[in-house]
């Protein structure tokens, strides 16, 4: 398996919105300019993105087999994990306010009730898909919730 | 060179001067036991393990040896579908550290200049 990394994707999303040079990955990115070109050269073995004097350009033609390795829901589970980790350690060891974190009993009125809000926040998301803006300004958002002893149980078994 | 043979050898290399008994109370193999492999005798699977863990042990320090112990237990004990998202999460790991990690060899990078559109 390819074992596609957070920031492979980042920058593979930052050449997916427009065909790029370096430099301007790594303006879009963030990312420093050393790790970019390694990057972009695993990229291009992968066939992932291809290069035209230059510029960077996303593979539009990418075979199914790769389709599925950058879906694998394995590895975006490890790639979610990370992110939310970062977060998590922000907010828990750095007194960062980035990962919020309750747990209470709700009755079912109550559960439809944040149920409607959580899908006001998803709907309020999706709006915005077509902002545009430097990657490196995006902002990911996670939700979601699930029964205490569901989890602990899918841990523990 | 068998790998009797080489795990001997690196033991001796690692730990030259050190006693039968040493030998013995770090790897909890009889004396007369360790006598006999070091003279040729055929090693049994927990033997080779003791020596492969004490020369672990004595290349390590100690908390990253307490470290990969508890790996070790965690590997024997986990489903697979944990040793498989475990496998992902150190491959990934490892490639962000490779592509931080050369990037000293890549400072002199210099871009040509973007073709005139």
């Amino acid at each position: 398996m390819y074992n596609f990394t957070i920031l492979e994707r980042m920058i593979l999303e930052s050449i997916n919105k427009s065909d790029k040079t370096v430099d301007a990955i790594q303006a879009d990115t963030g990312v420093d300019t050393g790790a970019c070109v390694n990057v972009i050269c695993s990229l291009l073995a992968k066939n992932l993105v291809v290069q035209k004097n230059n510029i960077y350009q996303f593979n539009q033609s990418l075979g199914p087999a790769i389709v599925a390795e950058l879906n694998d829901r394995r590895n975006l589970t490890v790639e979610i994990n990370t992110l939310v980790r970062e977060c998590v350690k922000m907010s828990l060891l750095e007194n960062q306010s980035s990962f919020k974190f309750k747990k209470a009993y709700m009755n079912e009125k109550e559960k439809k009730l944040l149920k409607a809000m959580l899908y006001n926040l998803e709907t309020f998301l999706e709006g915005l898909k077509q902002n545009k803006g430097p990657t490196k300004e995006e902002t990911f958002v996670f939700w979601g919730g699930e029964n205490y002893a569901k989890a602990i149980n899918a841990y523990i078994s | 060179m068998n790998y009797q043979n080489s795990i001997i050898n690196k033991y001796k290399k690692a730990f030259p001067g050190r006693t039968l008994k040493v030998i013995s109370q770090e790897t909890g193999i009889q004396m007369t036991r360790v006598f006999r492999l070091f003279n040729g005798a055929e090693m049994k699977l927990k033997e080779y393990e003791a020596f492969e863990a004490s020369l672990r042990k004595g290349s390590l320090s100690d908390s990253t040896f307490s470290l990969m112990e508890k790996f070790q237990k965690f590997i024997d004990t986990a489903s697979d579908t944990e040793l498989s998202l475990l496998e992902i999460e150190f491959n990934h790991m490892l490639k962000i550290e490779n592509f931080l990690n050369h990037c000293a060899t890549n400072k002199t990078y210099q871009p040509a200049p973007a073709p005139a559109s």
